[in-house]
């Protein structure tokens, strides 16, 4: 694994699969759409994209001008941040763009104009792309965006010539009309657990340990995957520490489980997924994994039952505000048609992660969860919609947490 | 944590410029200049079709217009500030005329009402007195209209007015109740001039359970209110040209097409042309969505509807998409506040978001800030001259409060409504009407007009959310409002409370949740039913009451009302019907006994619930008020006496048991039972004034002046008259006015009577009976100029005949012969003019003894004795005492003997005046007999062993002692029927005998 400034991305070492619907999309023609925005869960796979992305442009011909530029590389000053935006640009392609600083409005005018007389000035034309990566560094700083879409974004969708590719964990705040009508939204998934996540954790397993038997990677590969749910980040991460384990750990796949989730799966959580998130959200995240959905109040109504100490005190206005700041800043939670969930992938490896630690817990939020819905059925006429819909829910954890037990039986 | 200062979008403004709608904007401007007509426009159609944008453009219309075009701006049925007649009385009032120009007699007569209200006066005195004040608002509104071009009245929402189930409406005759919005809208509006009125409403749906079509009814309704000046336009959804100019409108960057050509036809169709719904998409291109291609190629799936026909389900089904898209997107924005909002149908500002939702203030007013531009959301200020409630609060529009709590739109959004609700109603609406009623309490009346008004729309408010938090809680609350709204005469109030509660109860999901909590719809009728009476008694509407009434009883279950199981709401509604027809048509056989049988009903005591035990006190209370009217004040105490133990055990009701005391007390001052009396009155008179109802003090302070008055205590008496009087003045009550004069002049007359009598000070005797008959020319004066019916008028003729009487007495006394005649014949003159027919017999009795009084100091004995003799007749032969022959069976009505014990009195007088002292002795030993059989305390016992104490006087020992002899005589061989002994104890006490 490397580190970009802080950051963390797969190894460029370990196979990259199951993306080549996203790839196409990335290098597709500029008419199609000329700003496409990608956007997904810390470490789901992004900047890994978009260096798959920048690796099979280069093999094409003619072959295209590719300018990248990470924002976490940007300074932390705001007000020097469209100049380094540019700087950057500049430095990637100075044969081709530059200007005489008189201002950052002025340079970025003449590098449009560049940019696009690079498309042109060519037959068959050149396809340039820019890509911009980790745009959530500067998701708050509508200053920045404002610049990006008025002096240099905006008039390269205009333009129409240029491809421009911004990636990160949530959409960036675009505001202008020609802008916000070219965008192209893609929000990246996890990786399919059979296919794709299977092989990153099989190449990753061969590649860390050279000496397994292919059956002991047979065997290991579900238990593994079984914890990162296509995570690609979180897959090679167990898949590295189940190398130098393997194969001892096989003789008791349980027992092996239970050390991956608690020596790579919760600090992966705590480290990673968690990491800035102010305190009690954490906690209440790791909760509200275990719910399917849910909305402020019933998120409240739930910790009541489980935790009191983490509602004590709190309004409404907690939650929704807590909520707002978990599905903007961290990109966690999203709104789904159904109201508020932890983002899938997320909730999943968080859910399966307390299943396997703290059954007890597990059990006992289902229950929570079963008594709220049961509750709030009791709320509404008993034949409306809401009523039937609720009672269906608290069956659901009522039958989970059965299960729960089951399985405890059985082991 | 973050704040939420994230920035906002920006949303494109409302169009300034109107879009379509040319004919109706020409149709306006016509109306608007025809000076001198008068027109009546009323524009339907669904939601978002942009009625009120119409009405927006013609106050821009009456705005460039000039001098002489007045407006009311938009009254919107929707606010709490205009669910009463007074509400959009005061609206259209200060709305055309903020200056104070043109309606100084409806201000006038408006405050005083209020004043007056407050104070707590006489409801039938109320009640004339709001009828005229819609009269004045007419005459007023009339003469303003001959100065002006035009004025323009606009009303909005106005499928909101609310009908009862129509079972109630057409046999409680609710549709001629003008206390009620529609019907005054109807009755009032039709009666202006140089008009314009402009009606806007979606169609009224109709009501679950009921078959009449109410879209129907109220064109019906206004067709006939309004005849040929009314016009009626059902609003069209925009032609695709419209369509097409409105979207361009609302486009900020000039020359930008937010919707490609082609997806105009697509886009026209799937919105229908709503405005409403053209503004989210442009709002969602323009501003909201992350990627409006998405909201594009939305409808671009669609583009082969474009032809669709209207009814096709997949076009029904595209729209139906397409709303919940546009919601969702909308509502996400604004991190699911919006959502919650909408549920918070009574509007929001900082203040409520922060209690409801916990949000800073600061926080909360950037967030109304970011909701300001939303073609949707609107900005509500009370109308000028309403007791504002609040400042400026942000309601959303009428259609988006069902829309974006749906279901497809928020899931679980609703699982927020009741801790809202509950939120809501704790933290908010309890503590600030807690604190106004503190305010209210240690205010005096002329401030307390304006706390209350906030007040009760407070509690207008609350009882949504306390509907939607709790709906038993909410409907016991309603009903308890209701029921002190309708006591205390606040029929604005109560009409607010039934429209809030029949808005909400005639939304089906509503209704739902009631119905589950156990509120079906035959309770919420029968409970209806029983407001509709008492709101009807409380106003003074009594034929109202009884007419209700007798329909009610006659067929119970037409109400939903089950015989068997309903005793107490049929209970309640019999009382107040058998009082009714006291009130109209005095006592009433027949009324007394449905009360009778109706008590008969209703279980003992002990095992009543509440409701019931508040029947049986109304019944009790009933039945002795018959007795009272009947003049049998024995029978009147026995029930009075059961219902006080009633109402006990009913609790509250305060005004209506201190109301009982009082009576209870004049019907033991009666009967001469003075410590009884004056305890139960002083208890009712420390009630009343703990309530603040001074009309009920006021008639206590005048039982208690009655009560002094008998007992001898005549300056007392006048005290307490006088204290009456300035009350009943303060609140300008003619009834009780005149009542307190009547007091005054009793007590001044029995006051120059005793010194006469005693044969001392006869100036000051002669000044007392005087300043009697000043008091009750005063008394008439008073009733004249409020225009009282005649029988108002008849005690005072009565009493005026005493006092004349008392002053001949006095005048021939001092040897003034010709002028006592005089005076005996104006006596002979008031006892004649106040001798009707209507009158209690006993009464009239009374009365005919005081003539023969008259006549017999007026020395024509003749005419005296055929008066007595038409007293006996009229009180019955069954009565009289004939020793030896008849004595009146036990079971009689006591309160008969007493006009014969003075007929006895008087002869006693007749005999001794001819030196006859056997036989006048005999006369006052059967008079005594007369009086005991009245009552062992009547006063009158008192009376007749003074006045023949000074006449006895005048005899020499011999002469008494042979007079005492054959008393005892009498007493020893006689049986009258009564204990006698004790008068010829007392005189020989007294004489020494």
């Amino acid at each position: 694994m490397k580190e970009i400034a802080g950051k963390r991305t797969g190894s460029p070492d370990t196979p990259f699969t199951d993306r080549d619907k996203e790839i196409a999309l990335i290098i597709s023609s500029v008419t199609d759409a000329p700003l496409l925005n990608v956007y997904g869960v810390a470490g789901i796979g992004k900047s890994r994209l978009l260096d798959e992305a920048s690796l099979r442009l280069r093999d094409r011909e003619p072959q295209a001008v590719l300018i990248k530029v990470d924002l976490a590389n940007l300074p932390r000053d705001p007000f020097r941040r469209p100049e380094a935006f540019l700087k950057s640009l500049i430095d990637q392609e100075h044969t081709r763009l530059g200007g005489t600083w008189q201002n950052t409005e002025q340079v970025a005018a003449e590098v449009v104009v560049q940019l696009n007389d690079v498309v042109s000035s060519f037959t068959p034309q050149v396809p340039v792309y820019l890509f911009v990566d980790t745009t959530e560094k500067a998701q708050k700083d509508m200053a920045f965006w404002s610049w990006m879409e008025e002096h240099l974004v905006g008039p390269l969708v205009v333009a129409g010539k240029v491809r421009q590719v911004f990636a990160g964990r949530v959409p960036v705040p675009w505001r202008r009309f020609e802008v916000r009508r070219a965008v192209q939204l893609e929000s990246l998934g996890p990786l399919s657990r059979e296919e794709a996540a299977n092989e990153l954790v099989v190449e990753t397993l061969k590649l860390k340990n050279p000496d397994l038997l292919p059956e002991q990677i047979e065997r290991a590969v579900p238990l593994l995957t079984d914890l990162s749910f296509g995570h690609p980040l979180l897959s090679e991460e167990l898949a590295s520490y189940a190398a130098s384990q393997l194969p001892q750990t096989l003789q008791k796949p349980e027992t092996f489980q239970q050390e991956l989730s608690e020596r790579v799966v919760a600090p992966f959580a705590e480290s990673y997924l968690f990491q800035d998130i102010p305190s009690p959200w954490p906690e209440i995240l790791k909760w509200a994994c275990v719910l399917y959905q849910f909305n402020p109040l019933l998120l409240r109504r739930y910790l009541e039952k489980l935790d009191e100490s983490l509602v004590a005190g709190k309004q409404d206005y907690f939650f929704v505000q807590g909520l707002a700041m978990l599905r903007i800043q961290y990109a966690t939670i999203w709104h789904a048609g159904e109201g508020t969930v932890v983002h899938g992938v997320l909730r999943d490896i968080l859910r399966r992660n307390i299943q396997i630690l703290r059954p007890d817990d597990f059990r006992r939020a289902c229950q929570a969860a079963a008594a709220v819905y049961d509750e709030l059925a009791g709320e509404f006429p008993s034949e409306s919609e809401e009523a039937n819909r609720y009672r269906n829910e608290a069956e659901r954890y009522k039958s989970e947490s059965q299960n729960c037990v089951s399985r405890e039986e059985d082991n | 944590m973050i704040a939420l200062t994230l920035p906002g979008p920006e949303f494109s403004p409302r169009t300034e410029r109107m879009v379509g709608r040319k004919d109706e904007v020409e149709r306006l401007n016509r109306f608007l200049h025809e000076r001198g007509a008068r027109h009546f426009l009323y524009y339907w159609a669904p939601g978002g079709l942009g009625k009120t944008r119409l009405l927006q453009e013609l106050l821009h219309l009456v705005q460039r217009a000039g001098r002489g075009y007045y407006t009311t701006g938009i009254i919107d049925f929707y606010h709490t500030d205009t669910h009463g007649t007074s509400d959009i009385e005061r609206a259209i009032v200060n709305g055309l005329d903020p200056r104070e120009k043109h309606f100084p007699n409806y201000r006038r007569e408006r405050h005083q009402f209020e004043l007056l209200r407050e104070r707590g006066a006489d409801p039938g005195m109320l009640e004339e007195r709001r009828a005229k004040l819609s009269d004045t608002f007419v005459h007023d509104c009339r003469n303003m209209a001959l100065d002006a071009r035009k004025l323009v009245i606009c009303f909005d929402t106005i499928e909101l007015l609310q009908y009862e189930s129509s079972v109630v409406e057409e046999m409680a005759g609710l549709d001629a109740m003008d206390a009620r919005v529609k019907p005054w809208l109807l009755d009032k509006l039709a009666q202006l001039n140089n008009v314009l009125v402009i009606f806007a409403g979606r169609p009224k749906k109709p009501v679950i359970g009921e078959k009449l079509d109410p879209q129907a009814r109220l064109v019906a309704d206004m067709q006939q209110a309004f005849g040929d000046d009314l016009t009626i336009v059902e609003l069209e959804p925009f032609e695709l040209a419209e369509t097409n100019e409105f979207i361009a409108t609302l486009t900020i960057e000039p020359g930008v097409d937010l919707i490609p050509k082609k997806l105009l036809p697509i886009v026209h169709k799937l919105t229908e042309g709503k405005p409403i719904l053209l503004h989210l998409v442009v709002d969602l291109l323009q501003t909201l969505s992350p990627e409006p291609r998405r909201v594009l190629n939305l409808f671009e799936q669609y583009t082969h509807l474009a032809d669709a026909a209207k009814d096709s389900d997949e076009l029904q089904e595209a729209r139906k998409r397409l709303q919940v898209e546009l919601f969702e997107e909308v509502s996400k924005e604004l991190d699911g506040y919006l959502g919650r909002i909408a549920l918070m149908p009574k509007g929001v500002d900082a203040e409520i978001l922060h209690q409801a939702l916990g949000l800073p203030k600061k926080e909360a007013e950037g967030l109304l800030e970011r909701l300001e531009p939303l073609s949707f959301v609107k900005r509500f200020t009370p109308p000028p001259g309403a007791e504002r409630l609040h400042g400026e609060r942000t309601f959303l529009h009428e259609e988006m409060y069902d829309l974006l709590t749906r279901p497809e739109v928020e899931p679980d959004l609703r699982i927020n409504e009741r801790t809202i609700a509950h939120g809501l109603t704790e933290n908010y609406y309890d503590p600030w009407v807690a604190q106004l009623r503190q305010e209210i309490e240690s205010s005096a009346p002329e401030e307390r007009v304006a706390l209350r008004d906030r007040m009760q729309k407070l509690q207008v408010e609350r009882l949504y959310y306390l509907l939607t938090w709790d709906p038993r809680r909410g409907y016991a609350k309603y009903q308890a409002l209701s029921e002190e709204a309708n006591s205390r005469r606040w029929v604005g109030f109560g009409m607010r409370l039934l429209d809030e509660f029949l808005r909400f109860y005639n939304t089906p999901r509503k209704r739902k949740i009631l119905d589950e909590a156990g509120i079906s719809y035959d309770q919420v009728v029968r409970d209806s039913v029983l407001m509709w009476v008492e709101r009807f008694w409380w106003w003074g509407h009594y034929d109202r009451v009884r007419d209700f009434g007798r329909r009610i009883l006659d067929d119970p279950v037409a109400v939903s009302i089950r015989p068997d199981k309903d005793l107490d709401i049929l209970g309640n509604i019999c009382s107040l019907w058998a009082r009714a027809y006291a009130m109209l048509e005095g006592y009433d056989e027949d009324a007394v006994q449905r009360a009778r049988t109706m008590l008969d009903r209703l279980p003992a005591l002990p095992d009543c619930t509440p409701k019931q035990a508040l029947a049986r006190a109304r019944l009790l209370a009933t039945i002795g008020w018959h007795f009272r009217l009947r003049g049998l004040v024995q029978e009147a105490v026995r029930e009075y006496a059961d219902g006080l133990a009633s109402f006990r055990q009913a609790g509250g009701h305060t005004d209506e048991y201190s109301m009982l005391l009082n009576n209870l007390a004049y019907a033991h001052a009666v009967q001469g039972r003075f410590v009884q009396a004056r305890m139960l009155a002083h208890e009712a008179l420390r009630m009343n004034e703990n309530i603040g109802y001074e009309y009920a003090t006021g008639l206590t302070l005048s039982t208690l002046a009655e009560i002094a008055q008998r007992r001898g205590n005549y300056s007392r008496a006048i005290e307490y008259g006088q204290e009456a009087l300035e009350l009943f003045r303060r609140i300008d009550d003619a009834h009780g006015t005149a009542l307190a004069y009547q007091e005054l002049a009793k007590a001044a007359r029995r006051l120059g009577k005793h010194e006469n009598q005693m044969g001392r000070r006869p100036a000051e005797a002669q000044k007392r009976l005087e300043e009697a008959i000043r008091y009750l020319q005063r008394a008439e004066g008073v009733l004249q100029k409020a225009g009282m019916g005649p029988e108002r008028f008849l005690p005072i003729y009565g009493e005026l005949g005493r006092a004349h009487r008392d002053l001949g007495n006095l005048l021939k006394r001092q040897g003034e012969g010709e002028d006592a005649l005089r005076y005996y014949h104006e006596a002979q003159r008031m006892f004649d003019r106040a001798l009707d027919e209507s009158r209690p017999l006993i009464e009239r009795a009374s009365l005919l003894e005081d003539l023969a009084e008259t006549e017999f100091m007026a020395d024509d004995v003749a005419r005296a004795n055929d008066t007595l003799a038409k007293v006996e007749t009229l009180i019955g032969s069954e009565y009289r005492i004939l020793p030896g022959e008849q004595l009146p069976a036990e079971d009689l009505a006591a309160e008969y003997f007493s006009p014969l014990g003075k007929v006895e009195l008087l002869r006693g007088q007749m005999a001794f005046q001819d030196s006859h002292y056997d036989k006048g002795m005999q006369h006052y030993l059967f008079a005594y007999a007369y009086f005991r059989r009245f009552s062992a305390d009547a006063v009158e016992l008192d009376t007749l062993v003074g006045y023949l104490y000074a006449r006895l006087q005048e005899l020499s020992a011999s002469e008494l002692r042979h007079l005492m002899e054959a008393v005892h005589k009498t007493v020893r061989e006689q049986d009258l029927g009564v204990d006698v002994r004790p008068f010829a104890q007392i005189l020989e006490d007294l004489l020494g005998i």
